[in-house]
């Protein structure tokens, strides 16, 4: 049934050629998918606008160090997800699979690479807050 | 100051999410292309239907955006989480009365290195297979594209499916039985040797 005459070869070929024709996103599709991610991230803008803290963070924030970065962020609950590449300093550089690379610039108009830093360094939070 | 290409790929999903839910606009680019592909593919895998699938993964990846402030880290990967969305996700597709259209075409093979006549059988194969799928129930087609297409363990299968390893083994092994049964039906038309 194969190369080899065995069924369960023809069926690994099978997954295999599956596997290399899997369906590509296309740019519509991405667009409506960054379009959905990018309207739930204005609402929990929105949302921050009317938490009763949310100006005590942004003051906190502009107040500057560790601490000031600690609340922009969210406090422990956000943070704790960051840390493995935050400690590293965190770079986000957008990769997308190459066979994506020209769909992306499709949606996006423009090159994705880009660098997002927010310089945090090796200890976090020397001292904790109060 | 930039970075390599390929220097996100290091940045754990879960890690993109906290970012996400901070309002990174480039976090959303990133989980967007980087998890767009995988929930594409498995949705058409169980569904066969292009614009079905779509749908799913769109909807799937909005639940995601959703829930990403509440995300609990270090509980489920994103992966995990999502291919339990999408499978659901479908399932209620299918139970709501969606019935199967004829395939649409996944999209074009993804490499040049096939001549035209192979790329006629390669996609007569993979229609092939398809279709196989499409005629397991849909327990054993969830596992057999989670552990044979999108190539996962059994213990991060188990977890998707909420079931033990040794279902998933039981699962995998009469779908696999199914699928071969099937093809070997079909062996003079799909060009595999006796």
């Amino acid at each position: 049934m194969s190369k080899t005459g065995k069924p369960e070869d023809a069926l690994t070929e099978a997954f295999a050629a599956a596997r290399r024709t899997a369906p590509e996103p296309d740019a519509d599709f991405l667009a409506r998918v960054l379009a959905d991610a990018e309207d739930v991230q204005d609402g929990f803008a929105r949302a921050d606008r009317t938490e009763p803290f949310a100006e005590d963070r942004e003051r906190l924030a502009l107040r500057g160090g560790w601490r000031g970065v600690f609340h922009a962020l969210g406090g422990w609950p956000a943070v704790s997800g960051l840390s493995a590449a935050a400690v590293a300093g965190l770079w986000i550089g957008v990769a997308p699979p190459e066979r994506l690379d020209a769909t992306a610039q499709q949606v996006w108009g423009e090159d994705i690479t880009l660098a997002l830093q927010p310089d945090i360094g090796t200890d976090l939070f020397p001292e904790e807050e109060g | 100051m930039t970075m390599p290409l390929d220097a996100m790929n290091d940045v754990p999903d879960e890690a993109l999410l906290v970012l996400f839910a901070n309002g990174e606009r480039a976090a959303a680019r990133a989980l967007t292309l980087r998890l767009s592909p995988r929930v594409l593919a498995h949705a058409y895998r169980l569904l066969g239907n292009r614009t079905e699938a779509e749908d799913v993964a769109q909807e799937a990846l909005l639940r995601l955006w959703r829930v990403a402030p509440d995300w609990r880290q270090g509980e489920a990967k994103v992966t995990t989480w999502l291919y339990r969305v999408v499978a659901n996700l479908c399932t209620d597709r299918l139970r709501r009365g969606w019935r199967q259209r004829p395939l649409e075409a996944a999209g074009d093979p993804a490499d040049d290195r096939t001549s035209a006549a192979e790329d006629m059988q390669e996609r007569a194969r993979v229609d092939a297979l398809q279709e196989a799928l499409q005629s397991l129930p849909e327990r054993q087609r969830q596992a057999v594209v989670l552990r044979h297409i999108d190539e996962l363990g059994n213990p991060e299968i188990a977890e998707i499916m909420e079931i033990s390893v040794e279902a998933v083994e039981s699962l995998t092994a009469r779908g696999k039985r199914a699928l071969s049964d099937v093809l070997r039906g079909r062996k003079d038309e799909l060009g595999y040797a006796e």
